[in-house]
């Protein structure tokens, strides 16, 4: 089990449930979205920099971004963000390396977001 | 309002769907933009539209410019979203033919009153649209509408190879009704009138007011029922018909002349050959002792 020291590190519960109107279902409604659909976008992402494929890149890491600012993930937002930059640029150099960091993110984030909106 | 959800990300999908939903909207969600245009086919056709910018296949660009082309008889309102710090050039996007843009991630208040702007603008329009194809006095189609209406009915007619016919109607001695009661009595008889003909014609026909005290009927596929009888039953509606006129129940009775001519399928007669062939049986209506229907001579 994963112990988090300071869950705001990870994800902004404030500013994400100020962007749904302050409706916390409508964000565990989409969180159940979320865990479904992740790993599959991480992995045609992870597919997509094996093959050197820059613009999937670029659409794959644009789509998790899109996601992960949802939950006003910070750390996550930036990383898929790098790697969209990236996937956009054509270089797709550290892009193993900055996936694997974005893997480990998003995963954080989802059991952040569970252990968080199933409290209360 | 219907509003069309086109997003790929199933996160970003549902929660314009349960936002859009808590305020009371109707939702039409799909995943790309072939799907999109799918939906904007349908008999209840969306208004408002938020798509995705990126996209596999169609791109939200794409999918704009592809509603702007459709034939529709009304606007569709388009929302494109953009992220934030994205690559996407927001002037590209109202240059596809965009209305506005919102940011992702939105915030949710923001995206209620970006809607309700659309929302604005979409009743705008149509109440605009209703402004400039209707007769004020009459609520029927004025003459421009009711042209144009019907030449597009002439062209589907003969692709279907079916008849469509038209029936043209002119008050008998309507002058002598605005000489004699004024004009406001005059205007009471044309919507007097009108609420005849919009009676007597079934709820695929259409009824538009040519001029003055001259009205247009478009009778569309006739297998069940041929359209001299349509004019007939009106001239005969009309003719029992006492109108009402003062206080005192003073009541006046008016006719009408009617000219039917139709069109075949395989006649290469187009909406002014066929307006004018209308027009001489009306003509002859009138000159043969009023208060009848005339059929006009074959094409």
């Amino acid at each position: 089990m994963v112990v988090f020291d300071d869950l705001s590190r990870i994800f902004d519960l404030d500013d994400a449930l100020e962007k749904v109107g302050g409706d916390r279902e409508i964000l565990e409604e989409i969180l159940v979205v979320f865990s479904e659909s992740y790993p599959d976008q991480l992995s045609e992402l992870k597919k997509a920099i094996d093959k050197g494929d820059a613009p999937i890149v670029e659409r794959a890491a644009h789509t998790i971004k899109g996601s992960v600012g949802i939950f006003s993930s910070k750390k996550a937002l930036e990383t898929a963000f790098r790697l969209e930059t990236m996937g956009h640029d054509e270089n797709l150099e550290d892009a193993a390396a900055i996936y694997s960091k974005l893997e480990q993110e998003v995963e954080e984030l989802e059991a952040a977001l569970r252990a968080t909106l199933s409290e209360s | 309002m219907n509003i069309l959800i086109v997003e790929d990300d199933p996160v970003s999908r549902r929660l314009l769907e349960v936002t859009l939903r808590k305020f009371g909207y109707d939702v039409v969600v799909t995943s790309n933009g072939n799907e999109a245009l799918e939906a904007l086919q349908g008999p209840s056709v969306p208004s408002l539209v938020i798509s995705d910018w990126m996209m596999p296949g169609m791109d939200g660009l794409e999918l704009c410019r592809n509603i702007r082309v459709m034939k529709k008889s009304s606007y569709t309102y388009f929302i494109i979203l953009t992220a934030k710090g994205g690559k996407e050039d927001v002037i590209k996007g109202l240059d596809a033919g965009a209305d506005d843009f919102l940011t992702k991630p939105f915030n949710s208040e923001e995206l209620k009153y970006r809607v309700k702007i659309g929302e604005r603008i979409i009743n705008l329009e149509q109440r605009i649209l209703k402004l400039a194809t209707t007769d004020s006095l009459t609520g029927v189609l004025n003459r421009r509408a009711f042209m144009e209406r019907m030449s597009e009915e002439i062209q589907r007619a003969k692709r279907e190879k079916s008849p469509i016919s038209l029936i043209l109607m002119d008050i008998d001695h309507f002058k002598k009704v605005n000489d004699t009661y004024g004009h406001q009595i005059g205007d009471l008889v044309l919507q007097r009138v009108t609420d005849q003909l919009i009676d007597r014609s079934r709820a695929y026909d259409f009824v538009g007011r040519y001029g003055g005290e001259e009205f247009v009927i478009c009778v569309l596929s006739m297998e069940d029922i041929n359209p001299f009888s349509i004019a007939e039953r009106m001239r005969k509606n009309i003719e029992a018909q006492t109108i009402v006129i003062d206080k005192n129940n003073q009541t006046i009775r008016i006719t009408a002349s009617f000219g039917v001519g139709t069109c075949r399928p395989e006649s290469e007669d187009g909406l002014d050959d066929l307006i004018k062939r209308t027009d001489k049986a009306l003509y002859e209506a009138k000159n043969s002792g009023r208060n009848r229907v005339c059929l006009a001579r074959k094409e």
